[in-house]
């Protein structure tokens, strides 16, 4: 696919004068061998998949005959003989797809082998701490092999484990956190753009559960979604604050993509006003709030000093400093009355809207582009409903609405393929 | 690569050696006492049959015992067990730290290591590690029926640190399965 458009753009680039077609014949000759990477990428996964359901099924049809030191070799030579082959595939044999998906494979292994383990002998421990060895496993296989993989497997395993600790076992158990600071390191040192990814989304799923227990010592069930934006607006503003800092952009650009992804999703749950009303202030959300707004101003004026003059006066900053006056309002407002207003939340909301979509249609971001356009869209929704649900006849409610809501839709997907187009047209000029 | 993969090899074996040479310590050097049972029969997809086991030593009302108060959830909990004149186990006290290495012990006494699970009023539900025997596929069953017909029993090893193991399951008084060591 990669190598597919590379031949229409490279034409282009071509034609633009940017490279020579020799220079194109050349890069193009560099990716050919991309196409058939991602075929034996597929066919080693589904080998090592088929191999491991043939022996599972294999071992679990013998495994009450077996006498318990024969389990234990069983589940030895499972372990080792995964590794092992993925030593030689990443080794003699050349094939680092292979040995990749039999790294996985081997993480698989020690899993399977703490959990037969524990039924071997009857260990009915805290069961989380098999998890947490199984992640230890995987974390330890992603830094001495590096494997990007394993690292992949080690954060959902981290996410299972702390998860457990906190649904199950009502802690608020913040010993996920150094955990993740190890697997952050490591996959920023190897530059894994994937297990970063992953990492930041565990991060936003581990700190709404987190905020979810917590929550009720304090008696103020919806507070976490609140306390769930505000870390995301932070982390959107570190992110673009990051991405001017350091060499590589792609960690700034990750992580402001998936904090405004939270952000977007944790504000408009709040534009409901029933949600929005049970937001109650109390100590720690009072301390926490302020704390935040104090950060989120010194990021802002930070990302601020760091923008070119041309940008500093640009329509999107303008709206962004609109954006922001206006939350720093919201919440001073919040912090004095101990309440959100609905109908100023939900302004803010669309002003953020605007301020993402100008955003991303400046910075040539489609993704983003597509995120606003549908945010915007089920904020619409929301307060279609919201709005006219007690008002409107039944029937007559879904006949405006689903009138309302084509031509809505009509407009906004040729407002967005336009704004595609246009970005795309640019990006070639360019 | 050849080094770094033989040491995580290395690692990760030790560590499921641990798992496993700690229970068989405690097999092998602990205390066997035997605890009246009341198992039920659910069903995990992933771990297959097991019965959970829960005895008279699992709930514990801290009106009836002595020792430390003030237990939390998830807390670890050292529970002082005497043996009773009818032979069953009943737990006199509890403790935030081992109370053998304070002062030794009768000899119709010992300590379990666990922690406590939930507590409801003045009841603390604790867990000892003892909780879960995976039985033969489809045997479930024949213990299920058994409760309330027959009494049902459970031998466990106690270790001098209060670690717990289940050392056999007996079905009135005679040994339905054993737990070999290897």
């Amino acid at each position: 696919m990669l190598h597919r458009k590379l031949e229409q753009e490279s034409a282009a680039w071509v034609e633009s004068g940017w490279i020579t077609a020799d220079a194109r014949q050349k890069i193009l000759a560099g990716y050919q061998h991309d196409t058939p990477s991602l075929l034996i990428r597929l066919i080693s996964v589904i080998g090592v998949l088929l191999l491991g359901v043939g022996l599972i099924s294999f071992i679990a049809a013998n495994w009450e005959a077996m006498p318990k030191l024969a389990r234990l070799g069983v589940l030895m030579a499972f372990l080792w003989g995964s590794y092992l082959a993925a030593g030689w595939s990443l080794g003699k044999g050349n094939l680092p797809r292979t040995g990749e998906a039999l790294l996985l494979l081997g993480v698989i292994a020690f899993g399977a082998n703490i959990m037969l383990i524990a039924q071997i002998y009857h260990i009915s421990a805290h069961f989380p701490d098999g998890v947490l060895l199984w992640t230890t496993g995987g974390i330890l296989t992603a830094w001495l092999l590096h494997s990007q993989s394993s690292m992949v497997i080690a954060v959902a395993l981290s996410l299972i484990w702390s998860g457990t600790e906190m649904l199950t076992f009502d802690q608020l158990h913040w010993q996920w956190l150094p955990v993740f600071t190890l697997m952050l390191t490591l996959s920023v040192r190897r530059e894994w753009f994937a297990a970063f990814t992953l990492l930041v989304i565990a991060f936003y799923l581990w700190m709404w559960v987190f905020l979810t227990v917590l929550m009720p010592l304090t008696g103020n069930d919806y507070a976490p979604v609140w306390l769930g934006l505000l870390v995301a607006i932070v982390l959107t503003m570190t992110g673009r604050v990051l991405s001017n800092w350091i060499a590589e952009r792609r960690y700034g650009d990750i992580l402001t993509s998936c904090s405004l992804i939270a952000a977007m999703l944790s504000g408009w749950l709040l534009t409901f006003p029933a949600i929005l009303k049970t937001v109650a202030i109390n100590a720690g959300v009072e301390w926490y709030t302020a704390a935040m707004l104090i950060v989120i101003a010194t990021i802002t004026a930070v990302d601020l000093k760091q923008l070119e003059p041309q940008q500093r006066s640009s329509l999107h900053t303008k709206f962004g400093l609109l954006f922001a006056a206006g939350f720093a309002l919201i919440a001073i407002a919040f912090l004095v009355s101990g309440k959100l207003n609905p109908i100023a939340f939900n302004l803010l909301y669309f002003l953020a809207l605007v301020w993402l979509i100008i955003g991303a249609a400046t910075e040539r971001h489609a993704s983003r582009l597509n995120l606003g356009f549908f945010t915007f869209a089920i904020w619409l929704t929301a307060r279609y409903f919201d709005t006219f649900w007690d008002l409107l006849d039944r029937s007559l409610f879904f006949l405006i609405g689903g009138a309302l809501f084509i031509a809505i839709s009509i407009v906004l997907e040729r407002k967005r393929r336009a704004l595609l187009a246009d970005m795309s047209h640019q990006g070639r000029e360019q | 690569m050849n080094k770094r993969l033989l040491i995580l090899l290395l690692i990760l074996t030790l560590s499921l050696a641990l798992m496993v040479g700690s229970k068989l310590w405690t097999l092998k050097t602990g205390e066997i006492i035997e605890l009246r049972a009341e198992p039920v029969d659910p069903r995990s997809l992933f771990r297959g049959d097991y019965v959970i086991i829960t005895t008279a030593i699992h709930r514990i009302n801290q009106e009836d015992v002595g020792g430390d108060r003030e237990f939390h959830k998830n807390d670890t909990i050292f529970t002082l067990i005497g043996e009773q004149p009818d032979n069953s186990w009943k737990a006199l006290s509890i403790h935030h730290h081992n109370p053998r290495k304070q002062q030794p012990l009768d000899k119709q006494q010992t300590v379990i290591k666990g922690s406590v699970s939930r507590i409801s009023g003045s009841t603390y539900h604790a867990s000892y590690g003892i909780e879960n025997y995976f039985i033969p596929e489809n045997s479930g069953k024949e213990i299920e029926q058994a409760i309330g017909k027959h009494a049902i029993s459970v031998r466990i090893a106690v270790d001098s640190a209060g670690n717990a193991a289940i050392h056999s399951l007996l079905l009135d008084g005679k040994t339905l399965h054993e737990e070999g060591l290897f």
